[in-house]
């Protein structure tokens, strides 16, 4: 039996232990933002905020440089968004048929199923990507190369259809019993019922599920390297090359170097692509709390 | 008396457990007719089977026959036809989350009703009904939810009334309201009687002898015993339902 | 009513394609990876060391599994200890609700950073600043930074799916808060933490943004000194890919890459429904 003293003692010493832990790892995201901040700190200085997103030119080395991220910062948008574009309608479509429509083994097997593709690394998707789905563009439409930002964003909204459908599915299923019932013992079809009520009660779940989606398509750097085609020009068509934000840091960081315009510059890009996920995260965040305090509201 | 709704050797699973067993009873148009029982007997399953709602539930199964007006129901293709003839209201008062009008028109919406003046007055007609029409004539594109729990059951019937069903089955629907709103909703179905076949399951044994004008006793997934509520309460010919109504359990 | 009816139909239809759509891709990537990449896979290929010119466009990827291996153990080590305080700390000491909340945002956060910004936050802290170059103990680094958020949300989800009357119960008898976490609520969580561990090791194993900028070398032996670059299968992958080295052994990379990934996810669901079992 140990004595009273010493045992309260060691709890003390582990809950002083586990606080001051969890303190400091929750500083690391503070520390992170900072510390990239700092880095970039002569480029905002020198370069300014607006100048910096908006020009429209990339020569970091010339003298003196030329720093402007815009045609990567328009790549971004576009390759993210056009991956939301192919991934939410088949995301919703196969939340709504697990939550509703699967037979519950199906729905069984789908499950794992989404989560090993999640498993699967993006560099396997972009490897598949360039392999399959690049040399299929060419040789169907006949062209020299067939990158482009269509290409990347076809890859990652694949990448991302797992994210929406879960989170989707989890907000369909959060609609309280007592609507399907009520709904559907009025004699109306159950599609009519799905489009009409469910999906209404649900659309704040979703709609974070979809915004998740958006963060990482936006924050994805393997497939987005592999199939965007990495040019520095301002994308015209989805069906351009581009070179986004992650593909500009993970080509170049190597040969920049330390101290010099260009390093900086990589990590002025790396802050605003930091700032852009926050962003998005806290966007999300709000949705899912209006979901946890909404549906059950009534 | 004509019958409406006939069960012939009905029973239902959930899974593997048994739920109501070989149930044969009919009930009378134009009437109330109460289940009552102990929790756990079967009563909700059995009133939900006759709109085909219990199927909703994982892994129900049944057995047997349910006729409402001459159609056997489990033989029919179309579920929501079936759905609508036999309307149903639940325990917990569910607005749907669209405006006060919009939950009357749910219903007639989808079977394309869609003039103006026809729609208006399917929502007078069934707000009066369920005499919610004054407390709520002045603010019909309101979102739902704002109303009162009472309100809210109330538009619920409301709601099935709509798409004119012929049979109203009601899952205890004052067990979380007032007494005032209660009282309401009685007279409310003592009117709507005239017109349609209600039965209602109640945990509310005086409420049964208020409106009820038959009675059934259920345990363990049986029909016990069947007949006018008024005989039933005062001279129960089986014993469970003699300690049932004297309040032994439940 | 006629037009309804088609609605509805074409509807359902839509939301079966796309549910048999997300089996269908699971099983196109398996099968195609299997049908492109099986036939290289063999003993010599996976303790191989690379060969052939350009270096690597033959021979095997000994030293990129191995090399993996390194970067996934560094990765657990930093963030286990941190990752397992801070949800403990979430699930059982958080009676300030504002910086528990702040603390949960926080890591929530975390989780979505861009896994190329860890690698650029530590290429700049860890290669630049600290002096250690392009090493394993710098990629360990990223990984570790990348991974905690998984293993904090996970083991803190874990413990807090722990029934809350064992806590109830335990009280009731007089025993202290830590008494009961250490004897009941931890071990009934062990599961659900492994799982989570797992789920971790496999997102670390797959990662390649964070460790290109960070530890990796095209050619490198591995052998765990911690100084030194290495090898690590999914850069191996982009590598032999993207300089043309050879399409089949990137095939068998990739497969080799998948199915263990596959394997790892798979133990994690394991034991995830375990934990759930355990605490149904």
């Amino acid at each position: 039996m140990q004595s009273p003293l010493k045992r309260k003692f060691r709890e003390r010493f582990f809950a002083a232990a586990v606080s001051t832990i969890a303190a400091l790892s929750s500083l690391l995201l503070i520390a992170i933002v900072f510390f990239i901040f700092q880095e970039s700190l002569p480029v905002w200085s020198n370069v300014g905020v607006l100048k910096f997103l908006s020009g429209a030119n990339w020569r970091p080395v010339v003298v003196p440089p030329e720093l402007g991220i815009a045609p990567m910062l328009v790549s971004t948008m576009w390759v993210a968004l056009g991956a939301l574009v192919i991934a939410a309608p088949l995301g919703f479509g196969c939340a709504i048929f697990m939550a509703e429509f699967a037979p519950a083994w199906l729905a069984a097997v789908i499950r794992p199923v989404l989560n090993m593709l999640t498993g699967i690394p993006s560099v396997v998707y972009g490897f598949l990507g360039a392999a399959v789905l690049v040399k299929f563009f060419e040789v169907t439409f006949d062209l020299a190369s067939g990158e482009s930002l269509f290409a990347a964003s076809l890859v990652l909204a694949i990448m991302v259809l797992p994210f929406i459908v879960s989170n989707s599915e989890v907000a369909l299923r959060a609609v309280p019993d007592e609507y399907r019932y009520a709904g559907l013992s009025l004699g109306v079809s159950k599609p009519y019922f799905v489009l009409h009520i469910l999906v209404p009660m649900a659309r704040r779940g979703m709609l974070g599920a979809m915004v998740l989606g958006f963060g990482r398509a936006m924050g994805e750097t393997m497939a987005v390297l592999m199939l965007a085609g990495n040019t520095l020009l301002v994308p015209t068509s989805w069906f351009s090359k581009g070179e986004p934000l992650p593909a500009l840091i993970a080509l170049e960081l190597g040969s920049a170097t330390p101290g010099t315009p260009h390093y900086q510059a990589l990590f002025a890009a790396g802050l605003v692509l930091l700032v852009l996920v926050i962003m998005v995260n806290l966007l999300m965040n709000i949705f899912l709390r209006r979901v946890q305090s909404g549906v059950n509201k009534f | 008396m004509m019958n409406t709704v006939e069960l012939k050797n009905f029973s239902t699973w959930y899974g593997q457990a048994l739920v109501l067993q070989d149930i044969n009873i009919s009930f009378c148009n134009h009437s109330i007719t109460a289940i009552v029982g102990p929790s756990g007997c079967g009563k909700t399953t059995l009133l939900r089977s006759i709109n085909r709602t219990a199927e909703l539930e994982r892994d129900f199964t049944c057995q047997g026959e349910i006729q409402v007006f001459e159609t056997r129901i489990y033989e029919a293709k179309e579920i929501s036809a079936i759905r609508r003839r036999v309307g149903m209201v639940y325990q917990i008062p569910v607005a749907l989350p669209l405006s006060i009008r919009e939950n009357v028109l749910f219903g007639p919406r989808y079977y394309g009703v869609n003039k103006r003046s026809q729609l208006d007055n399917i929502v007078e007609n069934c707000l009066r009904k369920v005499a919610l029409w004054d407390e709520v004539k002045h603010r019909l594109n309101q979102s739902a939810d704002k109303l009162s729990g009472g309100q809210k059951q109330r538009l619920a019937m409301a709601r099935v009334l709509a798409v004119e069903p012929q049979v109203l089955l009601l899952d205890e629907p004052c067990s979380s309201l007032d007494p005032a709103s209660t009282r309401l909703i009685e007279e409310l179905l003592e009117e709507l009687s005239r017109e349609l076949c209600i039965i209602i399951v109640t945990h509310n044994l005086p409420q049964a002898r208020r409106i009820a004008r038959e009675t059934v006793f259920m345990l363990d997934g049986k029909v016990v015993e069947y007949g006018p509520t008024a005989a039933l309460f005062a001279d129960p010919k089986n014993e469970k339902t003699r300690g049932f109504v004297s309040g032994l359990y439940g | 009513m006629i037009k309804r009816n088609l609605g509805d139909r074409i509807l359902v239809s839509f939301f079966w394609i796309s549910g048999l759509f997300i089996l269908l891709v699971l099983v196109a990537i398996l099968a195609y990876l299997i049908w492109r990449g099986g036939a290289f896979i063999n003993i010599d290929f996976l303790l191989g060391s690379p060969e052939g010119y350009p270096l690597g466009s033959e021979g095997g990827i000994l030293p990129a599994i191995k090399g993996t291996l390194w970067l996934i153990l560094l990765a657990l080590i930093f963030s286990i200890i941190p990752g397992l305080a801070t949800a403990v700390y979430l699930s059982e000491y958080g009676r300030n609700k504002r910086l528990t909340e702040a603390v949960n945002v926080l890591v929530q956060s975390m989780m979505g950073i861009p896994s190329i910004v860890v690698g650029l936050f530590v290429y700049a802290l860890c290669v630049v600043r600290l002096g250690w170059g392009i090493s394993l103990l710098a990629g360990g680094v990223a990984l570790g930074l990348m991974v905690f958020p998984v293993i904090v949300v996970s083991s803190r989800n874990a413990l807090l799916a722990v029934d809350d009357n064992y806590r109830l119960v335990a009280r009731a008898l007089g025993v202290s808060e830590s008494y009961i976490f250490w004897r009941v609520i931890l071990p009934r969580a062990v599961p659900g933490i492994l799982a989570g561990i797992l789920l971790a090791l496999g997102y670390a194993a797959g990662a390649t943004a964070p460790i290109m900028v960070t530890a990796t070398a095209i050619i490198a032996s591995s052998s765990g000194v911690l100084l030194e670059p290495v090898m690590a299968l999914p850069y191996h992958l982009y590598i032999l890919f993207n300089e043309h080295m050879s399409l089949d052994n990137a095939y068998a990379t990739a497969l080799v890459l998948v199915l263990m990934l596959v394997f790892i996810n798979a133990l994690a669901l394991w034991l995830h429904s375990i934990q759930e079992r355990n605490n149904a």
